[in-house]
């Protein structure tokens, strides 16, 4: 099982996944976030089994 | 997903450059463009001393961390605003980041020049939106460590923030403020040279860059800029970017091809009464706060 938290949320991912797949679970766009895991970016297309993935936001405002 | 420069796994594609990287390929193609950014726009000469603003963000001290990589000896300019939490977390961002690297951070505290108001308090005591008082303060000290310190301020103004800021003022042809818009804004009687060496460089990329560094970043955000037109600007243009790769790169570079097609008479400028800074009244804004300020806590003008 993947783990994938994203602002505060935690979700769970069974079976085949990869960045592409959480993305669009999650609503996002490439262009707005990056995948970590383990502290290291996360290529989208890296096939994952287990682990946990965190989103980063990459937009700021102000 | 292979990398375009060395063949390992890649971590990131960009899809505006069509091309993959590895972590360490990623690092040089960022320091390759703002290179390119400081040699087309001619943002800093060999020699110069850049002051770098830095909140604490990925794209201030990513900077930071750039101009030391490319050989400029640059310090660090911290501006505690005063709000709540969100101010004392930044600030241990930026001086973890320059204790580690050993690097020059001076700090400044907003309530130290305004009888120990904080930007929220101040807000209130002008009745003015908390951002517009805030960019009106930083900017003054910024401007004065600069140019006290014979310094060329540098801001960590990304590719998306130029963007959102430049389609904010072609929708409603704000003539005077797209005149203003560049990469570099000259030295002034008053006013230290200002320079934004990622202009070239998306608030991904410097994400990617400031994540493959190990950067220690603050996620966090101001809690005023909830809700922000700049915000919904850069999801539009996420959008335009998703559908066009590129989009972003081409509105920005393609303006500043025809910026000088843009102009507003020059505002005439005095030395402010009280602090000599350059104004178009006769006190400034910050001294003319700061006397109010004064007066609210019951202390003499
Ligand atoms: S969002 Fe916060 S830091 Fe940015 S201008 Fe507004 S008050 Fe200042
Ligand atoms: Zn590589
Ligand atoms: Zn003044």
């Amino acid at each position: 099982m993947v783990t994938v938290t994203y602002q505060g949320k935690r979700y769970a991912f069974e079976g085949k996944v990869d960045g592409f797949k959480i993305l669009r679970e999650l609503g996002l766009r490439e262009e707005e976030v990056l995948l970590v895991k383990d502290g290291k970016l996360l290529p989208l297309d890296q096939p994952l089994q287990r682990g946990e993935v965190k989103v980063i936001p990459v937009v700021s405002g102000g | 997903m292979r990398c375009r420069m060395c063949g390992q796994r890649a971590v990131i594609r960009l899809r505006s450059h069509n091309i993959a990287l590895c972590e360490g390929c990623l690092q040089e193609f960022i320091r390759r463009r703002v290179k390119k950014a400081i040699k087309d726009y001619r943002l800093l000469q060999p020699g110069e001393r850049p002051l770098v603003a830095v909140s604490g963000g990925k794209d201030s001290l990513s900077v930071w961390d750039l101009l030391g990589e490319l050989g400029f000896e640059a310090g660090g300019l911290y501006i505690h605003l005063g709000i709540g939490d969100y101010s004392d977390r930044s600030e241990e961002a930026a001086r973890r980041f320059a204790e580690a690297r050993g690097l020059e951070l001076r700090v400044e505290r907003v309530a130290d020049h305004f009888s120990g108001l904080g930007i929220p308090e101040l807000a209130r005591l002008d009745r003015r939106p908390p951002c517009s008082i805030c960019g009106m303060v930083k900017r003054y000290l910024m401007n004065k460590a600069a140019y006290e310190g014979g310094r060329v301020l540098v801001t960590g103004h990304n590719l998306d923030d130029e963007v959102a800021t430049l389609f904010g003022n072609v929708l409603d042809w704000k003539e005077g403020y797209l005149s203003r818009q560049a990469p570099r804004l000259p030295a002034a009687p008053g006013l230290a040279p200002r320079t934004k060496p990622l202009v070239l460089c998306t608030e991904r990329e410097m994400a990617a860059y400031a994540i493959s560094r190990g950067i220690d970043y603050i996620l966090e955000e101001c809690p005023f800029s909830r809700g922000a037109t700049s915000l919904f600007y850069k999801d539009l243009w996420n959008q335009l970017e998703e559908r066009s790769p590129g989009a972003k790169l081409r509105f920005y570079q393609n303006f500043l091809r025809v910026r000088h097609l843009f102009r507003e008479e020059e505002p005439r400028l005095q030395p402010c009464q009280s602090c000599g800074f350059p104004t178009t009244t006769e006190l400034c804004n910050f001294c003319r706060l700061r006397d109010r300020a004064k007066g609210k806590k019951g202390n003499p003008p």
